[in-house]
C-alpha cells in the first residue's frame, strides 16, 4: 500500500460489503465504504481516482406472490435502482483506465417464486452493467456482476466461509488476473440455481402422491 | 366485445402500444387470426387515426387510451372485462440516446417507469382476469444483451426478460405462459430517433435491412396460438442472428 494508492470505493451494507472490506484490507488495498443514497458523499469520492468500484445490492425485498407485488414494492425497487444509475455517471469516469466496477447481487434475474419485482430489478441491473462493460471498453474499464444467493444456499458451508467466498470472487474480478473478463455474470450460489430445494420437494413420487 | 355464447366467442387479446409500429401490426395479425382485440396506447392522436382504418378494415378492435403507468387507468380499462386469453405487452419507449453519465435521473425513471413498471403493472391486472389457458407474451428487446448508449433502454428491457423468467415460473401452476420476444432492428418510427446512425445500423444487421414489423407480429402469434403449448419462460431473439456476431468493420 502506498500513500498515492488510488482506492476502491465499495458502496453499501451488510456482511457482504464488510466480508469484501476485510477482504481487501488483508491483501493490503486502500478502500472506502459509501452509501449511493448519499449524492454527496458518491461526488466526494469521485474528485479523486479510483482504482475500482464495487456495490452491493441492497437486501432482497419480502417475497410476495406475484399478484400481491404493489406500487410501493415496485418504486422501492426501483430507487435504488435510480441510485445505481446516478452513481454510475459519477463514478465510472473516475475509475481509471484498466479499472473494473463489480456488483454484487442476487441471482433474481433467472426467476424465482415470489420475487417477480426483485426479479426485474435485479435483471435491469445486470442489463445497465452490460452496458457500462461496453460503453467503457474503450478505455480498458471493465464491467461485471456477481450473482450471489446467500438464503438459498443448501450447500451447507458456513455462511462466515460463503461471504468470504463471494469476497474473494470479487477481489479477483477487480484484479488485473481478471484483465480479460468484462460484461459478465457469475452465479455465486453453490448451485443454488440448480434449484435442489424445489427439484426436491417435487419429486415424481411425490407427485403421484 | 359483441355478445355471443361462449363456444362462438373469440378469444379477447389486450394489447399495449397498439397505435403503432409493432403494436399496431400486432393488432392486426390477431385480428386476422381470430381475436377480438383490446388495443391501448397512450398517443391519443395516433390511436385515433389508427383506429379509424382499422374500423374502415372492418377489424375487430375496440382502441382506447391508456398510459400504462397508472395502474388506475389500467383497471378501469379492463373493468368491463370477464375473461381475458392473451396480453401483449408491447409499450415502450427508446428514450435518449447518450452514455450514462449524460442521461439524468428523471429520462432513466421515466424510461423504466414505462418499459419495466408500466410492463409490470398491466401483466398484473390483465393476469388478474386470466384462468387457465391464458396466454403472456412482452415485448423485450435484442438491446438486453447490452448496448452503449442506451444503458437505461437496455436495463428496462433486461428487467423485462427477467420478470418474464419470473412471471412463468409463479405463474405455469395456474395454466398461464409467459414468454417474451426480444426484436432487433425493427423498422418504426421509434427507430428514426437514431437519426445519421440508422444508415450503418442497418449496414450491421446480418439482412442489411430492419425487420418489418409484421415479422415481429408473426413471431408474437406464434407465441399466443396452440403450437407453442408447451413453450414457456421463453426469450425468442428477433434479430436474423445479429446477436451472434457482426462481420468486421
Amino acid at each position: 500500500m502506498t500513500p498515492d494508492q488510488p482506492q476502491i470505493i465499495v458502496a453499501g451494507e451488510g456482511p457482504v460489503a464488510l466480508a469484501i472490506l476485510q477482504a481487501l484490507a488483508a491483501s493490503g488495498q486502500v478502500s472506502a465504504q459509501i452509501s449511493l443514497a448519499d449524492p454527496e458523499a458518491v461526488a466526494q469520492v469521485a474528485q479523486s481516482p479510483l482504482a475500482g468500484l464495487v456495490v452491493v445490492a441492497p437486501p432482497p425485498q419480502a417475497r410476495a406472490d406475484f399478484l400481491q407485488i404493489d406500487d410501493a414494492d415496485l418504486e422501492a425497487g426501483l430507487g435504488p435502482f435510480l441510485d445505481l444509475f446516478d452513481a454510475l455517471g459519477v463514478l465510472s469516469p473516475a475509475v481509471i483506465d484498466g479499472g473494473a466496477v463489480v456488483y454484487v447481487g442476487h441471482r433474481g434475474h433467472l426467476g424465482t417464486w415470489g420475487g417477480t419485482h426483485e426479479a426485474a430489478f435485479s435483471g435491469a441491473v445486470a442489463g445497465l452493467m452490460r452496458a457500462l462493460a461496453l460503453e467503457t471498453m474503450g478505455r480498458g474499464l471493465r464491467a461485471n456482476v456477481v450473482a450471489t444467493d446467500l438464503a438459498d444456499d443448501q450447500s451447507r458451508i458456513p455462511p462466515e466461509i460463503h461471504l468470504a467466498q463471494v469476497a474473494d470472487l470479487t477481489l479477483f474480478l477487480l484484479s488485473p488476473a481478471a484483465g480479460a473478463v468484462s460484461g459478465e455474470l457469475f452465479l455465486a450460489n453453490r448451485g443454488a440455481s440448480l434449484r435442489p430445494r424445489e427439484a426436491r420437494n417435487r419429486t415424481p413420487k411425490e407427485v403421484a402422491q | 366485445m359483441p355478445e355471443l355464447a361462449p363456444e362462438l366467442a373469440p378469444e379477447l387479446a389486450f394489447v399495449t402500444g397498439a397505435a403503432q409500429g409493432i403494436g399496431r401490426a400486432i393488432v392486426e395479425r390477431l385480428a386476422a387470426d381470430g381475436f377480438y382485440v383490446l388495443a391501448v396506447d397512450a398517443d391519443a392522436a395516433t390511436l385515433a387515426q389508427t383506429a379509424q382504418a382499422w374500423r374502415a378494415a372492418g377489424l375487430p378492435v375496440d382502441a382506447k387510451v391508456l398510459d400504462c403507468r397508472d395502474r388506475t387507468a389500467i383497471r378501469a380499462v379492463l373493468d368491463g372485462v370477464d375473461a381475458l386469453d392473451v396480453l401483449v405487452n408491447n409499450a415502450g419507449v427508446s428514450g435518449v440516446l447518450d452514455p450514462i453519465p449524460e442521461v439524468d435521473r428523471a429520462e432513466c425513471a421515466r424510461v423504466m417507469e414505462i418499459n419495466l413498471l408500466g410492463a409490470f403493472k398491466v401483466a398484473q391486472e390483465a393476469v388478474r382476469k386470466m384462468t387457465a389457458g391464458g396466454r403472456v407474451v412482452n415485448l423485450a428487446s435484442r438491446g438486453y444483451l447490452g448496448g452503449a448508449g442506451a444503458a437505461h433502454y437496455v436495463a428496462s428491457k433486461a428487467g423485462v426478460v427477467a420478470m418474464t423468467r419470473a412471471m412463468a415460473v409463479e405463474l405455469r401452476w395456474r395454466g398461464i405462459r409467459v414468454n417474451a420476444v426480444a426484436p432487433g432492428l425493427v423498422g418504426t418510427r421509434m427507430i428514426e430517433d437514431f437519426g445519421d446512425m440508422l444508415g450503418a445500423l442497418k449496414r450491421l444487421e446480418p439482412t442489411g435491412d430492419a425487420a418489418s414489423p409484421t415479422d415481429i407480429a408473426a413471431l408474437v402469434a406464434a407465441l399466443v396460438g396452440p403450437d407453442t403449448a408447451f413453450l414457456n419462460g421463453q426469450v425468442l431473439l428477433a434479430d436474423g442472428g445479429k446477436a451472434l456476431g457482426v462481420p468486421p468493420l
